[in-house]
């Protein structure tokens, strides 16, 4: 819980510091990284050699280079290459961390490829919405898909990945808070390719290699990209009445299928640790 | 007979001499590791109330073994990652993901002996190298020669060792739940070895 918060205070901090600076918002794009690199050294308590033994490592390095790819789409406003990227890298993390389970298990691999690019087009598709050129809301759906994945993966065998998720989750409340009331916010593809990429590896690594997950939580957890299709009126109708707010009550809409996934996984499952 | 046939009796005798007299001296023999009277545990702390303790119920492996040169031996063994035994079958279930052992991707844990030092009449050293999760270690196995000897069922040559070892599990990319679940793994190994013929 200590790394967990430490992600939390540290992006706090530093989009503090960058509001204070009245940096651009385009800089506000690497912060998503940063927190998930953030939470996932906290996690390991280390980098990863290279090349990366195991699918936990192999995830550094696939949120590592769609970092690079993304943020290079962003900087040179490249949206071909972003949407190539889209469609990519959900595809080649699958590839990459299932490569033992290819030829035994084609369709789980297939699957966890078309999932993660599903995600990363909700996502996507919601930043393409900015108000007044901010666009918290893609953001908000990734902390609160995050924040739902972490008690799934932990009964689902993996108490690195609530840790990871989690980290992930605060550092982006983090990052938000400082934008509640006048949003100068850029969710760009190194947020989603480097940020929202990380964490479908993560997703994927638990699913393909540790395959304990509850795939019907997971399901129900993936409600969470359809929130602003669902409640884009009523979000819309507060957002202009007070952003803050709107932003606010968004956060709470994602949290209802984040909260329904983890009850459904309780359910299922039922909680004991016995590690 | 006649006198060439005596000669060349003589000459096949003496030529087979050497060979009777190295059967006799001590010679390497290769055993296979019998895992009905061989066991491997492991201790891991938990929370500093308790060692859990785990055992892995699949191995094999073989080694070479002159008791009169320990120090020529060789060894190799694996354990099924699957077969590894807490007593709980959720947290056995729990360590075959990528956090653990990530059984998917690695389902062996392989030991190589590399060098075999004798410290003492029944005592020496094995150090190898050990490779779990994909990442292989050095690791020196303190070992005890329990005695070799006939087996009065069958005849067959018996070689048996206890050896023990510590490691971190961290040493091995296995970093879930440190500090509350100790880094420091103790092994107890009991290895009997049925003898070729």
């Amino acid at each position: 819980m200590l790394a967990t918060a430490t992600c939390g205070i540290v992006l706090f901090g530093v989009t503090a510091l960058m509001r204070w600076w009245r940096v651009d918002r385009r800089w506000y794009d690497p912060l998503i990284p940063l927190g998930f690199f953030l939470s996932y050294w906290l996690t390991y308590n280390r980098l990863p050699s290279f090349p990366p033994v195991g699918a936990v490592n192999k995830v550094f390095y696939i949120a590592a280079v769609g970092s690079v790819l993304g943020l290079a789409a962003e900087w040179t406003g490249s949206r071909t290459l972003g949407l190539l990227l889209l469609a990519a890298v959900p595809l080649a993390s699958a590839a990459y961390i299932g490569d033992r389970i290819v030829l035994a298990q084609p369709f789980d691999l297939v699957v966890a490829a078309l999932a993660g690019a599903a995600v990363l087009y909700g996502l996507y598709r919601e930043a393409q919405f900015p108000e007044k050129g901010s666009n918290l809301r893609p953001a908000v759906m990734l902390a609160a898909a995050s924040a739902g994945f972490a008690p799934i993966a932990f009964i689902g065998a993996s108490s690195s990945s609530l840790q990871l998720s989690l980290g992930l989750a605060f550092g982006i409340a983090g990052v938000v808070f400082w934008h509640l009331l006048r949003p100068n916010y850029r969710f760009g593809w190194g947020s989603l390719i480097g940020g929202a990429g990380g964490m479908i590896a993560v997703a994927q690594t638990v699913a393909l290699i540790t395959r304990k997950i509850d795939l019907f939580a997971l399901a129900v957890l993936s409600l969470v990209f359809l929130v602003p299709t669902v409640c884009r009126a009523i979000i819309d109708h507060l957002g202009k009445t007070n952003r803050a707010v709107g932003t606010l009550v968004f956060a709470g809409f994602c949290l209802v299928p984040a909260v329904a996934a983890v009850l459904v996984m309780l359910a299922r499952n039922g909680f004991s640790l016995p590690l | 007979m006649n006198y060439k046939l005596k000669i060349a009796l003589l000459a096949a005798t003496l030529a087979s001499a050497p060979i009777g007299l190295g059967a006799a001296r001590a010679q390497p023999v290769t055993f296979d590791i019998d895992p009905v009277h061989s066991g491997i545990v492991f201790f891991i702390n938990h929370l500093g109330f308790s060692n859990v303790i785990g055992v892995a119920r699949e191995f094999s492996g073989e080694f070479t073994f002159d008791k009169g040169a320990p120090e020529a031996s060789k060894l190799q063994a694996k354990v099924k990652v699957s077969s590894i035994s807490t007593n709980n079958a959720q947290r056995d279930s729990d360590i075959q993901g990528a956090d653990w052992f990530n059984a998917t991707e690695f389902p062996e844990i392989n030991f190589v002996g590399t060098k075999f030092t004798r410290s003492g009449d029944k005592q020496g050293s094995i150090a190898g190298d050990l490779t779990i999760a994909g990442v292989t270690k050095p690791v020196t196995l303190d070992v005890t020669f329990n005695g070799q000897g006939k087996n009065p069922w069958d005849g067959s040559l018996e070689a048996g060792f206890t050896a023990t070892a510590k490691l971190k599990r961290s040493d091995f990319g296995m970093t879930a739940n440190l500090p509350l679940i100790g880094d420091e793994v103790t092994l107890h190994i009991e290895t009997e070895g049925r003898g070729r013929t």
